[in-house]
């Protein structure tokens, strides 16, 4: 637990520091920031406006030696989506700030100066506002360069390029890797566009070590981190395959089961899902260089990071992950992994989340804007954006706006925020999750619902809809848990199958919070901070009518299943309210 | 007949074949084959193999084929996938 909250007012330029209030000492990461969020801002307020914040807040054990457990969490409410967001990421920026004692920074106003932006600096005992000076208007890669220069090489950065400048809402916040790539993006929801409304560059974090984080039981606490460890490591998927492949091995096993979305998800199936997947990455780490198996942050035992190359050998883009490979590669009918790659870079370095980016540039070729499987005009197309042209705009404010420019109906969206790489159609599970979820269209926020329990298509019906909707909840109540501790969600693999690491996982959170949670809690606590979520949507004007799948997915048949998406609005009703 | 798709490393039971390219077999059916009688005749065991699709169908091995079918075999290394995600079709 931090010891203190850093509230930072861009209006008058001040910082403050504050105690840490009663109900806050427990909490850290998605369940610190949406609870900030929902106790300060108006869910009525426009996202890029005065009265809109931005909280950033380690996960409870981040900056401890738990494994895999550095992850930071971005909070305020979304300029793609209007709702509540919260859009977590890896890299070394977190737990120097959980070692510098910060439990959570609250970004507040905005500078009387339009277009002026700051950077914020952090370090031992120290917080303070500089102009941006040089960096403003500077992509992610120069800006990470710039900053290792200036304020030494090892520092935290957290940032946005031109796209958050310009308040694009697809924009995102850049987390730098421990070889200062600026590629671990908390990049949904367009919360690098609120970011710049802050007129905040960047958040610079000098910090070295292990720092000096206090933990109530440290015993228990070193029980459980062995626990865990030893269960991620021994776990095939975080032991074996993640490290291997990475997450791009996804590629060819959704294809094979029809569940790729492509060319703008009007297939579950693509015909060059062989080029681009985690196989290939793996085999050119070995003939180009790059690195399978990249950690995004130290202590991380998963390293489903990667490196991956030009053909010449040199450095091209880090990480190439399945969510990306997908969006510039099956859905935009491109089957060149170096495109891809090239695509991936663009938005590292303009700041912009890479699902809805591909997503958006799908849509643009199913409006005639370029052709489908046109890798090259597709790189030309993404690069409008730093060249602030009207068409770049489009491009940066997301799949929505570029389907309204165009005339596309075909619109994968759900609370305005473009769907990831598993089509609901085929995995009809996910669907419950996309309509249902606090945050819009989001694959990380619940484990899906076994498509043999929503009974669809006519077969036998072992559940009620109201069982069916607890179960779905069931999954976002474990996941919000997770995107609280600090621990990445691909522990979920390890914890949901081995008790053991279950049990260490939480005796790494009671080890250093002092608290007695069970396994009830884990379910309980996350309910709770759901159901604070759902409120602040409810709030901002949501009603059940935006727990909905777009409406072409209830006509269009998706070969080569040749199924519509046929879950009973009924049951998505039942998951916030069964 | 039918065709076989390998993934990972059952790929190398197809000499040459490229690792961002199709790795297919095609193999004669016989009466009452399932899928397991075609992962034996290429040496693979039921605890190597992450995930059958049949047809695009999440299957068990116990599922009989057909010819015509469309088989694809990932192996144990390859197991990225929360296990829900689809129905396991038996016979």
């Amino acid at each position: 637990m931090g010891k203190f909250i850093l509230r930072v007012n861009m209006s008058d330029l001040s910082i403050k520091q504050e105690e840490v209030s009663g109900k806050y000492r427990v909490l850290g990461g998605r369940a610190l920031t949406s609870t900030i969020i929902s106790d300060e801002v108006n869910p009525t307020c426009h996202p890029l406006g005065p009265n809109n914040k931005l909280v950033f807040a380690p996960g409870i054990v981040t900056g401890t030696t738990a494994p895999s457990s550095g992850r930071l969490s971005v909070g305020g409410k979304s300029p793609l989506t209007g709702t509540i967001k919260e859009a977590n990421a890896g890299g070394i920026p977190a737990q120097k700030i959980a070692r510098l004692g910060i439990h959570a920074i609250i970004v507040e106003g905005q500078p009387q100066e339009k277009g002026k932006f700051y950077v914020l600096k952090l370090a031992q005992d120290t917080a303070a506002l500089e102009d941006a000076g040089e960096l403003a208007d500077k992509g992610m890669y120069e800006t990470n360069d710039l900053i290792w220069k200036k304020y030494g090489e090892g520092v935290g950065i957290i940032g946005i390029g031109p796209a958050g400048e310009m308040l694009m809402v697809n924009a995102g916040i850049s987390c730098n890797d421990p070889e200062n790539g600026p590629g671990r993006y908390a990049g949904r929801g367009g919360l690098g566009a609120v970011m710049g409304s802050k007129g905040l560059k960047a958040i610079v974090v000098e910090q070295k070590g292990l720092g000096d984080i206090p933990l109530a039981n440290p015993e228990l606490f070193k029980q459980g981190q062995k626990k865990l460890a030893e269960g991620l490591l021994s776990h095939g998927v975080t032991g074996q395959a993640l490290p291997t492949y990475g997450t791009a091995v996804l590629v060819n096993i959704l294809n094979e089961a029809g569940g790729l979305p492509t060319r703008n998800f009007s297939s579950g199936k693509f015909e060059g899902a062989g080029k681009i997947g985690g196989e290939v990455i793996n085999e050119w780490s070995k003939t180009r260089g790059g690195k399978v198996g990249h950690a995004c942050h130290p202590g991380c035992v998963i390293k489903c990071s990667n490196v991956v190359n030009n053909p010449d050998g040199s450095y091209h883009v880090s990480p190439v992950e399945y969510e990306t490979t997908w969006a510039f590669g099956a859905n935009c009918g491109i089957d060149s992994l170096d495109d891809i790659a090239e695509l991936n870079r663009i938005c590292n370095d303009v700041g912009l989340d890479t699902i809805e980016a591909g997503c958006t540039i799908a849509v643009a070729m199913e409006g005639g804007v370029i052709p489908f499987g046109d890798g090259k005009k597709a790189i030309d197309l993404l690069n409008e954006v730093g060249k602030k042209s009207a068409l770049g705009r489009i491009i940066g404010n997301g799949t929505d706006f570029m389907a309204k420019a165009f005339g596309v109906t075909r619109v994968p969206t759900v609370k305005g925020q473009a769907m990831p790489a598993y089509e609901p159609r085929a995995v009809k599970g996910i669907g419950v999750t996309y309509a249902t979820s606090t945050m819009g269209a989001d694959h990380t926020a619940g484990y899906t619902i076994a498509t043999e329990i929503l009974s669809v298509g006519g077969k036998a019906d072992p559940l009620a809809a109201a069982e069916k909707g607890a179960l779905a909840k069931s999954f976002q109540t474990a996941t919000i848990f997770i995107d609280t501790t600090g621990y990445c969600l691909f522990i979920a693999f390890a914890i949901l199958d081995l008790p053991e690491a279950f049990q260490g996982m939480l005796d790494t959170l009671n080890g250093a919070l002092g608290t007695n949670w069970t396994g009830d809690d884990f379910g309980r606590l996350g309910a709770e901070w759901l159901t604070l979520e759902r409120k602040f949507n409810e709030a901002a004007g949501f009603t059940k009518q935006d727990d909905r799948l777009p409406e072409f997915m209830y006509y269009e048949k998706l070969p080569p299943h040749n199924n519509v998406y046929d879950v009973p609005d009924e049951l998505l009703d039942s998951v916030h309210n069964g | 007949m039918i065709e076989v798709y390998l993934y990972g490393k059952f790929r190398a039971k197809v000499p040459g074949s490229a690792v961002d390219g199709e790795c297919k077999l095609t193999l004669p059916v016989s009466p009452g084959d399932t899928i397991m009688t075609v992962m034996e005749k290429l040496e693979i065991t039921p605890e190597d193999v992450a995930h059958i699709f049949l047809n695009h169908q999440y299957s068990t091995p116990t599922r009989k084929i057909r010819s015509g079918d469309r088989l694809a075999v990932f192996p144990i290394e390859m197991s990225v996938l929360y296990r829900q995600y689809f129905v396991r079709h038996e016979d």
